[in-house]
């Protein structure tokens, strides 16, 4: 029986990052790999997924797919699985007990220790981690692309990448961010996922899990990863939140930034576990769950993300659990449903209605959105974003902007 | 049981606040959050899943306001000068049979 409640989950942070020189990865079997497997390498090796060491093997991913627990015991909802092609498998002669070299960006990244080739019913993966099979949804849709077989084995990082700016402000690996919290004393820190950009709805929603948890502070962890048209660029997300803390919405002791690389599943009740599991990594206590957490259209009830955690073990980080924040015109400010009895005058909002606002070329009211966080999104849009504060074509061609793997000569 | 219907809102910018005042029909704009302007067009539920098709970045809001979002901002242009030509908000159904009409 192991012990959920361990914070770090598992007991210690994975580290697995191993500057090496060129000479000694020389002869390795050298497989591409994509922004996403890049973002999950970095994952694994700096301690976010600990206690995973690398991509999971059968028995992990069969124990994670059916009972949401590693084959070790441990609580992790999400499979992290390496995929290739039957025909890659045999065109490169890879083979269990062997080591891979994963290039991205053209350089040496990382070591994939084979361990394990195995294939898995990619139609069970789906139906269990998501609750549906329907393409539609785009953690199913990305089941469904894995190629054929999947490499199980650990994950080293040879050659560090650099975080390029403005992203090397945010970044924080697990014992980076616990130290952090530790010189500045903070002991309880609740922390706040995000893919958006924050509007008074956002804003009172920490504030109020900060009341709740009777927390040091909050720490804001927006979820950076592959984009879709229409999404805000990353760099409005992560510098947005940080203008609320530099505008004095929040107090510089109770209030931080930083980024977690990561592609969202919209798996609902089990991308909420996997959040908690990856903050409690960072050295959160509290994790805060507002309406439809990690969901998308209406695959999962609103509370499915609330109610998932009185199935499990404790997990060693509490989740605060709200409701909805509303404009009340009668109250005339922003309101929460528990509190506020009005609610058939109540104005419900959503980070969609604001872009909606934003993308018809209306400044929105400061009580909804405040409007250093309006400029600072306009500046970003001109800065980075091609003119636009939305994902774009344009947007979505430019080479990773998080960053760079540094040159090395095989 | 009544169809349920999903508005489309119109945010009103200064631009479209100068058609709205021209046309005299300030009466067709409501005040929702904290002072914001905005016309609703209310769209059916055929109407709603015509629109999203034809315009893949627009979104229906389901969990939260159960409206019509991110449609591009000259289609809600095209709504909103429809609204004034017809003094009446519901002209979701036209501007999807001039769209059609065009093709």
């Amino acid at each position: 029986m192991v012990d959920n409640a361990l914070s770090p989950h598992g007991g210690k942070i994975v580290e697995r990052v191993v500057p090496t020189p060129a000479e000694k990865l020389r002869g390795l079997t050298q497989v591409p790999i994509r922004g996403p497997q890049a973002r999950e390498c970095l994952g694994i090796a700096y301690g976010f997924f600990s206690p995973l060491e690398g991509f999971l093997t059968a028995a992990d991913v069969d124990s994670v797919v059916k009972n949401m627990t590693l084959a070790s015991g441990y609580v992790w909802s999400i499979p992290l699985v390496f995929d290739l092609s039957e025909g890659q498998i045999k065109e490169m002669g890879i083979k269990e007990g062997g080591k891979l070299l994963l290039t991205y960006q053209d350089q040496p990244f990382a070591t994939l220790d084979v361990e394990e080739i195995f294939s898995y019913d990619k139609e069970l993966m789906a139906k269990n981690v998501y609750g549906t099979t329907d393409p539609k949804h785009p953690g199913v849709k990305r089941t469904q692309a894995y190629q054929d077989k999947f490499v199980g084995g650990k994950v080293t990082i040879v050659n560090p990448p650099v975080i390029n700016p403005p992203f090397d402000g945010f970044w924080f690996p697990p014992k980076a961010q616990r130290e952090l919290f530790a010189q500045r004393g903070w002991k309880k820190v609740v922390a706040h996922q995000t893919r958006n950009v924050p509007h008074a709805g956002h804003e009172w929603l920490m504030k109020g899990a900060w009341f709740a948890a009777n927390a040091d502070a909050i720490l804001v962890n927006p979820v950076i990863g592959e984009k879709r048209p229409g999404d805000y660029i990353d760099e409005a997300i992560l510098l947005s939140h940080d203008i609320l803390r530099k505008a004095g919405y929040f107090r510089e002791d109770i209030h931080t930034t930083s980024l977690l690389l990561w592609d969202m599943r919209y798996a609902g009740p089990r991308e909420a576990v996997f959040h908690a599991i990856v903050r409690k990594n960072l050295g959160c206590t509290h994790h805060m769950f507002g309406r439809d957490h990690a969901g998308v259209g209406t695959y999962y009830d609103t509370y499915a993300a609330h109610r998932i955690f009185n199935e499990l073990p404790d997990l060693g980080i509490y989740p605060v659990k709200t409701l909805e924040w509303w404009y009340c015109p009668v109250c005339a400010g922003i309101a929460y449903e528990e509190q506020c009895a009005h609610k058939q005058e109540a104005q419900r909002f959503s980070g969609s209605l604001i872009r909606s606002i934003i993308e018809d070329g209306v400044k929105p009211p400061r009580l909804i959105f405040r409007p250093e966080v309006f400029d600072l999104v306009m500046e970003s849009a001109e800065k980075y974003g091609h003119g636009s504060p939305f994902v774009n074509e344009a947007y979505l061609k430019r080479p990773d902007p998080v960053m760079t793997i540094p040159a090395m000569q095989l | 049981m009544s169809e349920e219907v999903y508005p489309i809102n119109i945010w009103i910018n200064e631009e479209r606040f100068e058609k709205v005042r021209v046309a005299g029909l300030a009466e067709l704009t409501k005040d929702v959050l904290a002072g914001l302007k905005v016309i609703q067009v209310p769209a059916s539920v055929a109407e709603k899943d015509a629109l999203l098709s034809k315009f893949p970045k627009a979104k229906c809001d389901t969990a939260t306001t159960k409206t019509i979002e991110l449609l591009p901002r000259e289609v809600k242009d095209q709504l909103l000068d429809l609204a004034l030509e017809q003094r009446n908000v519901n002209v979701a159904g036209l501007f999807l049979e001039k769209l059609e009409a065009k093709k």
